[in-house]
């Protein structure tokens, strides 16, 4: 009895919520001029354009998700300033992704922070020993998240994209040769 | 009696994973965490060959306060007060930072009237942080005097802040859609008295000390950083521009009312600790340009947005927000999932790229001379 009185109730609420969601609350500029997702073995790829593309390393971020890990990249220019991010989702069961040490040095501080927080293994760091935190820490990484607060894609990212592209497209080349700041806060 | 009175020579931790060079005839040096040079507590491991570096590494988190776990425990207003925590010289900025990325997430507009005010404060901010700076860094190198002179002028702008924001070091006075406290008239005047009382003293400044002969024997061809490097490390803010690269976040990634001031981006390429400093003797001097120009043009209105959320909750998403910090780029990204506190917070502090990059410039240097390259890097370390 009382779980038939309390779908009635709760249905309403539900609706209220997603009315309140599609309200254009959408940012004009979120500070990103593009925006990608990449599969694991090709970040070192893309990496490699960027670099060749006169880009510089902003840092390197982490979001613990239901999905696994999503490894953040943010990207800059001096030249011709515009924000590149690659995001690259890993297991939890299995952390480890490639490092970019070899093309960007700057990066080896910013994995050993990752591997601090997160317990995200970089192959090929050349060391990879805790940077910020105790050598002797015992217990999880202090920035996962308990199961029950964990959010997945749809919720923390819902009008993206999540299909990995490849930086051998030409999509991929042309958007981060013309990434421009200027250019897309024109457009929104 | 069984008394083992030799010193335990293998180290700690990172003393034991440093990977010195193949050659036996060299010392290892730990130099810090308490080492007055290296501001703060940075502790730095040397292998030496007499007075030369072969290898350094810094070790870093002695103080980490892992601010990036408390946003994410904390709903946004009860975490205004720690970003300027973060970075105890230019509180102003960090603040800043915090505040405008939920901003830009929710899509709020902030008054003009409070733009002009966050530029005119967050400019005084960074006088100070770079005087503090000057006084540090020459005393660093042996010069006792000059942050006398830099302590001077460094107090009276903290009054000026102080009669407005309520304190004098970790500022939290900007809130999401605004700022806390109107400026009044007296701030104004105040303000425009201490600019035209530092305009002379910069020609003194440089007169005391930049045309030093000393000091130009530590700082010119010291520390040479080419531009390629600072791009594969990341680094930003003076550094970045005392190698030759006119790169500003006010003007390439134009926040909040930049794009309306007049003002020159210092940059020397004579890519030294020399080109460093005169850098930020010259970025003072464009900071008081855009805080009279800003005065000139205060509009009238509201410092504050009248419907301003005080507890904000912005949509699910994620933002990146960059801003020009004393130091170089601070970055802040934010992802949220629809709910009162960050989901993921992600502080990008300049000096943690600058600092990346000091192995390997100060291969083959004098110790001395490491002294004077992290003087000129500017860290602020937790």
């Amino acid at each position: 009895m009382s779980e038939e009185n309390a779908k009635p109730e709760k249905a309403p609420d539900k609706e209220k919520e997603v009315k309140k969601k599609e309200e254009p609350q959408v940012p004009k500029y979120t500070g990103y001029d593009y925006d990608c997702f990449l599969a694991p073995q090709e970040l070192l790829k893309a990496v490699t354009k960027l670099d060749h593309a006169d880009f510089f390393l902003e840092d390197v971020s982490c979001v613990d998700m239901q999905e696994g890990f999503q490894v953040v990249y943010h990207f800059d220019r001096f030249s011709q300033p515009g924000r590149v991010v690659l995001r690259v989702m890993i297991s939890r069961e299995n952390p480890e992704i490639p490092s970019i040490y070899d093309i960007f040095p700057g990066a080896a501080w910013h994995e050993r922070e990752c591997f601090d927080f997160f317990g995200v293994r970089f192959t090929g760091h050349p060391n990879l020993i805790p940077l910020l935190l105790d050598p002797e820490h015992q217990g999880p990484p202090p920035l996962l998240k308990e199961e029950t607060a964990l959010k997945d894609l749809n919720q923390l990212y819902p009008d993206r994209v999540h299909t990995p592209v490849s930086p051998d497209s030409e999509e991929f080349v042309k958007e981060i040769n013309n990434c421009s700041n200027q250019k897309s806060r024109n457009q929104s | 009696m069984n008394l083992d009175l030799r010193l335990d020579t293998s180290g700690d931790f990172y003393a034991r994973k440093f990977q010195p060079t193949k050659r036996e005839d060299t010392l290892i040096l730990n130099m810090g965490p308490q080492h007055p040079s290296t501001h703060g507590v940075l502790r730095i491991i040397l292998e030496i060959d007499g007075e030369y570096i072969l290898r350094a590494e810094p070790v870093l988190g002695y103080i980490h306060r892992m601010h990036e776990k408390m946003a994410e425990v904390m709903s946004y207003p009860q975490y205004l007060p720690n970003p300027a925590r973060t970075d105890y010289l230019h509180g102003l900025a960090w603040n800043w930072a915090h505040v405008a990325a939920v901003e830009r997430l929710m899509g709020l507009e902030v008054p003009e009237r409070a733009e002009y005010i966050r530029v005119i404060t967050c400019e005084l901010n960074r006088i100070t942080s770079h005087l503090l700076w000057w006084g540090a860094y020459l005393l660093d190198l042996g010069a006792f005097t000059p942050i006398m002179y830099a302590f001077d002028d460094r107090e009276r702008i903290q009054d000026i802040l102080q009669r407005i924001t309520g304190s004098r070091l970790t500022y939290c006075y900007y809130r999401f859609g605004g700022v806390s406290n109107d400026i009044d008239d007296r701030f104004i005047e105040e303000t425009r008295k201490q600019c035209s009382r530092m305009k002379p003293r910069f020609k003194m400044f440089k007169d005391l000390v930049t045309d030093n002969f000393i000091l130009r024997k530590r700082v010119e061809e010291i520390g040479e950083i080419p531009a390629d490097t600072c791009r594969k490390y990341g680094a930003t803010g003076p550094v970045l521009r005392g190698s030759g690269v006119p790169y500003d976040v006010r003007r390439a990634e134009p926040y909040s009312v930049y794009d309306r001031f007049d003002f020159n981006i210092p940059s020397y390429d004579t890519c030294d600790a020399m080109g460093r400093y005169l850098v930020r003797m010259d970025e003072m001097q464009e900071s008081i340009k855009i805080i009279e120009q800003a005065l000139d043009t205060l509009p009238e209105g509201d410092y504050i947005m009248p419907k301003a959320p005080k507890k904000p909750k912005p949509p699910a998403g994620d933002v990146y927000f960059a801003l020009e910090g004393a130091r170089g780029k601070i970055g802040f990204h934010l992802v949220s999932d629809g709910d009162k506190s960050p989901y993921r917070l992600k502080l990008r502090a300049p000096g943690f790229s600058n600092l990346s990059l000091f192995s390997e410039v100060s291969e083959g240097v004098l110790i001395a001379d490491a002294v004077s390259i992290l003087g000129s890097l500017d860290l602020v370390i937790p």
